[in-house]
């Protein structure tokens, strides 16, 4: 037994003796012969995609005692290729110069100098599998990485320290597999007359095409441990849509890393930005990592401009030896709106109105889980990884009340995300008057007769929101019952939202069935012409924009009525009033669809118009006029004329037939003077002659024809050539007005008075029998036979 | 005293400066007020900012906002792009703000056909809808009188540098392709071609079928009548829509006109004797200058022709002037034709005439009767034609032969050779035009035989004959026919005017013009003596909706004066008239 310890002894000894030899002799051939020995590994051991190759590499030591080494290391132009994953990275120069103490109370491993400089340009192309390889390496919690991270480098006051450091780092381009490069910019530098050994200084910005972002500052190791911030950083980042500056501010102690920071954060247009200022407070302990903040936001779109005092609460549960754990991560804000919306001056009366105290605010409040294990995990069954509430407290009072929630979960499956959100909304106007009073202050036009209703408005949205391919879905349901005494509004609208998946648009369809409309229209003149309700659109105001807008809103609309004539239009002139039942589709800016008036009667001066139907199409033409068809009944002078209407409003094609049969000329005589073209005199049958040439020629629109036919035509020009007409009409009582153009454009213009039924004083401008230009004014008695 | 009296007339000038700079406000409503411009609103405007106690109650009150808005669009349309507003409670104050004027128009897809330089009274206008509508007719206007049937204009102001640009579709240069006519039941259609100022085949011009209809209308024989145009590639197909009434007419009128105050006349006229639209008129006159029965007529019968006629006709009158009175009895019958070419319409007649002829008062022959000749031909530019209201440009003239024999009745030969030509020039081709320069030439010459060699037999030549010169017809600078010399009137005359009018530069369309008239006369046949007769002055014409008032005031000057002359006031005559243009 003993002999063979002995052998067994023996041979040990031998074989650590080659070893060692071995060793030796390859350490001391590699110190050596570096290149000789870099190619035969680069060779035998290496990838064979990965070349490194160096312009000039030194290494040298020197020994102060056996148990006291120095060290020296240099390079130059070293240069890192590999082709999978693509790696060009050069280093211009590489110094280190350090000592090692195995057998010493004081810090073994010094650094003398450690200088690394690399090549402009280098880069790393990061693949889609290597970023998505998982670490094999055992896991731990985010607590374990920070700490064990923290720890080691607080412990490495005890046995290493710096003198020089200078790291360079100059535009290294990092290869994103979404196309992207960053390009990163970075320095860490200890400088040797800096007494601190564990203070270096910190530079590092990342480029890319939507991004920048900055951080400089100070990283103290002798810091870690105590009260005070170990790291101390400025960190400014600007994308095009956002921006964040501010310091961070980290400590370590008692193995629980707190970082604090009160950045600037603006978010949307520069020049407009919304500015949130949080006060944020990152706590990771053993037990979980918190995240707790005060908001202020400013430039808020819209009437609230501001919040202040949001508070809200990120707790992510953490157990060791587990990157995360089962237990959902929660997030808690509660948001406190001013009612900004209502004016200070406004408050007053519209609490007058309702008879109650209005909110000063409204409490919002978002509750939201995540189970983050799943949420990282590469199970591709359906799971829900995220739950959300947003639930307004609820307000009622006479002028309104409002009760807001919504919901939604967020499921993954096989890399894919699916937001299940429900609306539970319910809004109740109980007092038109007073948001009309409201919006009034506001500027915003609620038009007469409109603004004296009174009565409710209201919106539900108590459905989910469905998510489709490609956008989200949801429906609103508005009823409207507002009424005047003489007036009724009865509505009720569906509106279905699509916001597209990529919050690029959202498509509005809206479908509103009138169930009762009565208004009463503006006691106007017909004869005076209608006023203008909008600026001549042919004037434009600003150059019309060729870029489209980030965010486009398509509205599809269709507007109908319940049952014919639901629609009831009351003025003095018609009676009973003006039915029309109606059928508007609407995309964009192209209509389809009807607009019917049914039977009513026009009393206007003295005639009276049985208007027997007017069907006008909303689908424009190509001359982007309406078509329309019609039918007019005119009971004079013993006969009923009727007038038929088609072509399109803004040139109707006229169709006159009477009962008894008379000719065109003669219903346009009746139309006009109750007298069939024969019985009239000169000037009249002129006059009828020239109301029928610019009927005929569509020169009178549907409105010159119905005040032609409601009132007596006193004269009437018409010139083809500019196609204008002039005409005075008698509005009784000795009163006359103009319908049409310009008088100058009419090429023969009698100015004429009718005294009796065939009595005449006329003033006329015509050449006379020696061809001389005579003016004359004569009365006149005629017959035609 | 003499310093106190400035220093108060510079205290009122400043105030009236300081008044006159100081914002003037407008109550537009109870609630609304102009702190800056002014807007007028029509009653139904009104009601949309205002509201009305006429209605019911939703619209005894119209909300700010509304008010607002309509009074934005209502200034908007007033060429005011930019107003302001401030409310206070349920008070409105307005600001105008500065008014848009109109910095260039320009005109795309007409290829030089439309020069927009040559439209005045758009760049420097308000931009306003109304300039907007009169590009627009400008174009459609120019482009129809230029072959272009169905022309597709647009046009569009912009706010931000404002332009005014007119774009253009003109679609192909168009022919006439055809004629059809509708309402013309009972006529004979191709008698119609002497109506018309085109012929199939000419490029279309709106105004020459504008021509046609109201060379129409004037005859009577329908009552209404327009051309319609179907565009169909390089062809323009019209219709003639018309209307016939009842072909007579009876008419009795009192009244007064230019020429005559007062008068009263029955007219009988037939306008459709037979189905070629032939005519026949009768009218009894009575004025204190004229008594007189006519009866005339146009009668398309002859057999080798469509648009020539036979005219019988006859006259009764007793005429007074201020320097004669005589008794005329006149039959006689012309051949006469309508017809058009090279854009020009002519009249031609011709034919005799048995004349009676009794002079009461005044130098002329007491008792005479005698055969006559009597012709004209007139011609008259279709610009002119189209003109003829405005008096923009164009050309016309005539000429006009009367001639006796003796032996036929009269103891002389006589011959009297009148000619007259116009022409209006619209200088540098605007539109409107800016300056209208205006010529006429009138040329008369008498031609008597003397019956009695040695005398002056003046007396035996008919008054109607003889040359009477003043008046706003001819020499502005005198009165009317009061160069006359020594009542027996001349026998030659050359006369030449010049009006220069200026045209849409002064509110209401009035147009300020300078005028010269020049003239010689002559007592014997063809000689034109001493002196020149001139006139000079100034004057306006305003194109009232009821006709052309013309006023003008003219200084007369002989030049090279004689002991003929003596009995002529050379003074300043003020002339206003009715109806009568240069």
């Amino acid at each position: 037994m003993v002999k063979f310890l002995k052998t067994l002894s023996l041979v040990l000894a031998s074989l650590i003796l080659v070893i060692s030899l071995f060793t030796v002799g390859v350490t001391y051939w590699v110190l050596n012969n570096p290149q000789s020995a870099w190619n035969f590994a680069s060779r035998y051991l290496l990838p064979n995609d990965l070349k490194i190759t160096w312009e000039a590499m030194d290494f040298d030591w020197q020994k102060k005692s056996w148990t006291e080494w120095d060290f020296e290391w240099s390079t130059k132009n070293l240069v890192v290729l590999k082709t999978e994953p693509q790696v060009d990275v050069g280093v211009v120069k590489a110094e280190a110069k350090f000592g090692l103490n195995f057998w010493s109370d004081k810090p073994t491993f010094q650094f003398d100098r450690f200088i690394l400089k690399t090549r402009e340009k280098s880069f790393y192309q990061v693949s889609e599998k290597i970023s998505g390889t998982k670490n094999s390496s055992p896991e731990q919690s985010i607590y374990q990485t920070a700490n064990n991270a923290l720890g080691y480098l607080s412990q490495s006051n005890q046995f290493l320290i710096f003198n020089t450091v200078d790291l360079q780092i100059a535009n290294f381009q990092l290869r994103l597999p979404s196309q992207q490069t960053w390009v990163v910019t970075g320095t860490v530098l200890k400088n040797p007359s800096v007494a601190n050994n564990q203070a270096m200084q910190i530079y590092l910005s990342v480029a890319s095409k939507d991004l920048t972002a900055e951080a400089k500052g100070e990283l103290n190791g002798a810091l870690l441990g105590s009260e005070q911030s170990f790291l101390r950083m400025e960190v400014s980042v600007k994308a095009a849509a956002w921006s964040f500056q501010g310091a961070l501010l980290g400590t370590y102690k008692d193995e629980t890393l707190q970082v604090h920071s009160q950045p600037k954060i603006e978010l949307g247009d520069p020049k407009k930005p919304l500015v949130i200022h949080p006060k944020l407070q990152l706590t990771v302990s053993e037990k979980a990592l918190d995240i707790k903040s005060q908001v202020a936001v400013t430039g808020l779109p819209g009437p609230i401009v501001n919040l202040q005092k949001v508070e809200a609460a990120l707790r992510v549960p953490l157990k060791n030896d587990s990157l995360w754990v089962e237990e959902p991560a929660t997030l808690q804000m509660d948001i406190p709106v001013d009612l900004f919306l209502i004016d200070k001056n406004m408050r007053a009366p519209l609490e007058i109105a309702c008879r109650c105290k209005l909110p000063e605010e409204f409490h919002a409040t978002i509750s939201a889980k995540a189970w983050l294990k799943k949420y990282f995990s590469e199970n591709k069954s359906r799971e829900k990884v995220a739950e959300a509430n947003l639930n307004f407290k609820s307000v009622e009072n006479k002028l309104f009340s409002a009760d807001l929630a919504a919901d939604i979960d967020v499921f993954r499956e096989n890399n894919s995300w699916q937001f299940d959100p429900r609306l539970d909304a319910d809004i109740t106007i109980h007092s038109f008057q007073g948001i009309r009073r409201y919006l009034d202050a506001k500027g915003v036009i609620i038009p007469a007769p409109l603004d004296i209703l009174e009565g409710t408005i209201n919106l539900t949205a108590k459905s989910p929101v469905a998510q489709k391919e490609n956008y989200l879905h949801t429906a609103l349901q508005v009823a409207v019952n507002l009424k005047s005494p003489t007036q009724v509004v009865g509505a009720d609208a569906t509106i279905n939202l699509q916001l597209a998946n990529t919050f690029k648009s959202l498509d509005v369809d809206l479908d509103v069935m009138i169930r009762t409309l009565k208004l009463d229209l503006p006691p106007l003149d017909p004869v005076l012409g209608i006023p203008a309700l909008s600026s001549d659109s042919r004037i434009l105001r600003v150059a019309p924009e060729t870029a489209k807008p980030n965010f486009q809103v398509r509205v599809v609309s269709r507007l109908r009525t319940e049952k014919a004539g639901a629609i009831q239009l009351s003025s003095k002139f018609a009676k009973p009033y003006i039915p029309l039942s109606v059928l508007v589709n609407s995309k964009g800016t192209e209509s389809t669809g009807f607009v019917h008036f049914e039977p009513f009667t026009v009393n206007y001066l003295r005639r009276k118009i049985f208007v027997e139907k007017i069907n006008i199409s909303l689908a424009k033409n190509e001359e982007e006029d309406l078509p329309i068809d019609g039918r007019f009944r005119i009971e004079q002078g013993g006969y009923k004329i009727f007038i038929g209407l088609s072509g399109t409003v803004q040139s109707p094609t006229v169709l006159f037939t009477s009962e008894p049969v008379l000719s065109k000329n003669d219903i346009i005589s009746v139309l006009i003077y109750g007298r069939v073209a024969s019985q009239l005199v000169a000037n009249e049958a002129e006059t009828a002659g020239n109301v029928n040439a610019a009927v005929t020629d569509r020169a009178v629109g549907l409105f010159g024809l119905w005040a032609f036919a409601s009132t007596p035509i006193q004269s009437f020009s018409y010139n083809a050539t500019t196609k204008v007409y002039t005409a005075t009409v008698d509005l009784g009582n000795g009163v006359t007005a103009g319908v049409g153009t310009n008088w100058e454009q009419a090429t023969n213009f009698e100015l004429r008075k009718r005294v009796s039924t065939r009595w005449m004083l006329t003033a006329t401008w015509a050449p006379n029998q020696n061809n001389r230009q005579e003016g004359r004014l004569v009365l006149q008695w005629e017959k035609r036979f | 005293m003499r310093k106190s009296g400035e220093s108060a007339v510079l205290l009122i000038f400043g105030a009236f400066v300081l008044a006159s700079c100081a914002h003037k406000t407008q109550k537009i409503c109870d609630n609304i007020v102009m702190r800056e411009g002014s807007l007028s609103l029509s009653s139904n405007e009104k009601v949309l900012v205002c509201g009305s106690d006429k209605g019911r109650a939703g619209w005894n009150e119209i909300p700010i906002p509304q008010a607002q808005h309509q009074l934005s669009v209502y200034l908007n349309n007033e060429g005011y792009l930019s107003p302001r507003f401030e409310r206070e409670q349920n008070q409105l104050q307005v600001w105008s703000g500065p008014r848009s004027e109109i910095s260039a128009l320009e005109v795309t897809g007409v290829d030089g056909l439309l020069d927009p330089n040559k439209k005045r009274k758009i760049v420097g206008e308000p931009l306003v809808p109304a300039r907007l509508d009169e590009v627009q007719q400008w174009a459609e206007t120019e482009l129809r009188n230029n072959g272009y049937a169905c022309p597709q204009v647009t046009v569009q102001g912009q706010a931000w540098d404002n332009k005014l640009i007119a774009k253009i579709e003109k679609g192909q240069e168009q022919t006439i392709g055809g004629i059809s006519r509708l309402g013309l039941d009972g006529i004979d259609q191709s008698y119609l071609s002497r109506y018309e100022a085109f012929e199939i085949g000419d490029v279309y011009d709106v105004r020459k079928t504008q021509l046609t209809v109201s060379r129409m209308l004037a005859d009577g024989f329908i009552q209404s009548a327009n051309f319609v145009a179907a565009c169909r590639g390089n062809k323009a197909d019209l219709t003639l829509r018309s209307s016939i009434g009842p072909p007579k007419v009876f008419r009795f009128e009192v009244g007064a006109s230019t020429e005559e105050f007062p008068f009263a006349s029955v007219t009988f006229r037939n306008a459709r004797v037979d189905d070629r639209a032939s005519s026949f008129t009768a009218t009894l006159y009575a004025s204190p200058r004229t008594q007189s029965i006519t009866g005339s007529s146009q009668l398309y019968w002859l057999p080798w022709t469509k648009k020539a006629f036979f005219g019988p006709r006859a006259r009764l009158a007793r005429v007074s002037e201020k320097t004669f009175e005589y008794l005329e009895a006149k039959a006689g019958a012309d051949i006469g034709r309508l017809w058009d070419i090279w854009d020009v319409r002519f009249i031609g007649r011709v034919g005799p005439t048995m004349n009676y002829t009794e002079t009461k008062v005044g130098i002329g022959p007491e008792n005479i009767s005698y055969l006559s000749w009597e012709g004209s031909l007139e011609a008259m530019s279709h610009t002119y034609e189209s003109n003829l209201r405005n008096q923009y440009e164009g050309w016309a003239g005539s000429f006009r032969y009367r001639g006796q024999k003796k032996g036929l009745g009269s103891e002389i030969d006589v011959n009297r050779y009148d000619a007259t030509y116009k022409n209006l020039w619209n200088i540098a081709s605007y539109s409107p035009p800016l300056l209208v320069l205006g010529f006429r030439l009138e040329l008369n010459a008498v031609d008597a035989d003397q019956a009695y060699p040695g005398q002056d037999n003046r007396e035996l030549v008919p008054i109607d004959y003889r040359v009477f010169y003043g008046g706003a017809e001819n020499l502005r600078g005198f009165s009317r026919k009061s160069i006359t010399n020594g009542n027996v009137g001349f026998l030659s005359a050359a006369y030449a005017g010049f009006e220069l009018r200026l045209i849409e530069q002064i509110p209401y369309n009035i147009q300020p013009l300078l005028l010269v008239d020049l003239a010689r006369l002559g007592t014997e046949s063809m000689t034109l003596d001493d002196p020149l007769f001139t006139s000079m002055g100034a004057g306006v014409r305003w194109a009232s909706p009821f006709g052309t008032l013309r006023g003008s005031a003219a200084r007369g000057k002989i030049y090279q004066e004689n002991v003929n002359t003596a009995g002529y006031a050379q003074e300043l005559v003020y002339f206003v008239s009715f109806g009568q243009e240069f």
